[in-house]
């Protein structure tokens, strides 16, 4: 078909269109019209019939619409739960969704007794720990410092010799082998302290309230004792 | 909650949509019935259509609302008058499933737009309905939802009301 036989059979179209307006408009025009309101009566029959169609109309209809968007929710959700479904049959893909959850690589889980650590308290948790030394042997430099929040280390260094401080929460339980031979009994500043020897290395660890120190060293006994006297 | 959506004015434009049309739909229902009796039925039952179709009415004073109305009511007459006796004398059953649509025969004068309305009026109820409805500005799905019918058949029934209309131009020449 031509377009210009095409935009001629539009013209008739709208032509037929608005001669059927006009041709239904003046139908009912004439019927307005000829309507005498004396004419026309109901029955009591009608009335009733008509009261009755009221009344069920009454009872809200379900909006088509709002019935469409349901179909279109109900279709979307069943397609969804196909996909998943066959997704969640293979093992591979259950396996992977369940390492957001689980780490399963892991043989064991972690337990954090620790204070509970968040953004907001890790600066002020830090400032806590933070062992802060009154006595430095002579030549010692500072070699690494680290935290966790909860715990703080600081490690100095000179030539062979090195001593580290830790200043951390007290655990929950913590124990101490006084039967060990090499192991005696020291008081830091009027509280309680403990020196043993491990593995050639001095060991002196105290508590105060519920912070716990504790010393690490290759230096002699003295020199620890002194560094521990002199922690704030 | 998402099912059902509550609408306070609906009942009320249902009554006023009554009130302000019984009186012509009776009319429109008595022209093509002449009885009392079947005129009150088809009213009703253009009402109960006129509410299922509520959707599809804007203004309810406007001239397409009366039309509206008026065609649901004269369906539904035209139907209940077929379900008593069979009418026979209306144009159209002489439709070929492939109308011939070349109107390049056509020749549009000034008798030919004048006699248009006429053929329109003459058309058979089947295809005057969709067709009418459809120049009034109602979806073939609007028109199909309407009526009740398959809206491929109501796009059928459309082209074969033009066709008709097509052969009764082209004879005017």
């Amino acid at each position: 078909m031509s377009k210009d036989n095409k935009n001629y059979i539009n013209n008739i179209d709208d032509l037929i269109d608005s001669a059927a307006n006009e041709a239904v408009s003046e139908l009912f025009d004439n019927i307005d019209k000829s309507i005498d309101d004396s004419d026309i009566s109901f029955s009591e029959n009608h009335t009733v019939a008509i009261d009755n169609i009221l009344k069920i109309s009454n009872v809200e209809k379900p909006h088509k619409a709002h019935i469409g968007i349901n179909k279109k929710i109900l279709l979307i959700a069943a397609v969804i739960s196909i996909i998943v479904a066959t997704a969640f049959s293979v093992d591979a893909v259950r396996n992977k969704f369940g390492e957001y959850f689980v780490n399963t690589h892991q043989h064991n889980t972690d337990l954090n007794l620790d204070e509970e650590i968040t953004p907001d308290n890790y600066s002020l948790l830090k400032n806590k720990y933070k062992p802060d030394l009154g006595y430095i042997p002579q030549g010692f430099h500072l070699d690494f410092t680290d935290s966790s929040g909860a715990n703080y280390i600081v490690q100095y260094i000179k030539d062979d010799k090195c001593f580290s401080v830790c200043k951390s929460k007290m655990p929950d339980f913590h124990s101490i082998d006084t039967e060990d031979p090499n192991a005696e009994r020291i008081d830091i500043n009027g509280f309680d302290g403990f020196f043993s020897i491990q593995n050639d290395i001095n060991i002196l660890t105290w508590t105060i309230d519920d912070i716990m120190y504790t010393v690490e060293s290759n230096l002699d006994k003295e020199t620890i004792v002194k560094i521990a006297e002199n922690l704030k | 909650m998402l099912f059902f959506t509550p609408d306070a004015d609906r009942s009320k434009r249902i009554e006023i949509i009554y009130n302000k049309y019984c009186k012509f739909m009776y009319k429109v229902a008595y022209d093509i019935l002449k009885e009392k009796y079947y005129a009150e039925d088809a009213v009703q039952q253009s009402f109960i259509r006129i509410i299922n179709n509520l959707d599809k009415i804007g203004d309810i004073e406007s001239q397409k609302t009366r039309n509206f109305i008026g065609l649901i009511t004269r369906n539904i007459s035209i139907d209940i008058y077929n379900s008593r006796k069979k009418q026979s004398d209306a144009i159209g059953d002489d439709i070929t499933e492939n109308p011939d649509n070349d109107l390049s025969a056509i020749i549009i004068k000034k008798e030919t737009v004048a006699n248009l309305k006429k053929y329109i009026n003459e058309l058979k109820p089947i295809y005057y309905i969709p067709l009418v409805m459809k120049a009034q500005g109602y979806s073939v799905n609007e028109i199909a939802d309407t009526l009740g019918i398959n809206s491929k058949t109501v796009q059928k029934r459309i082209e074969r009301a033009r066709a008709v209309l097509y052969k009764k131009m082209r004879e005017d020449i």
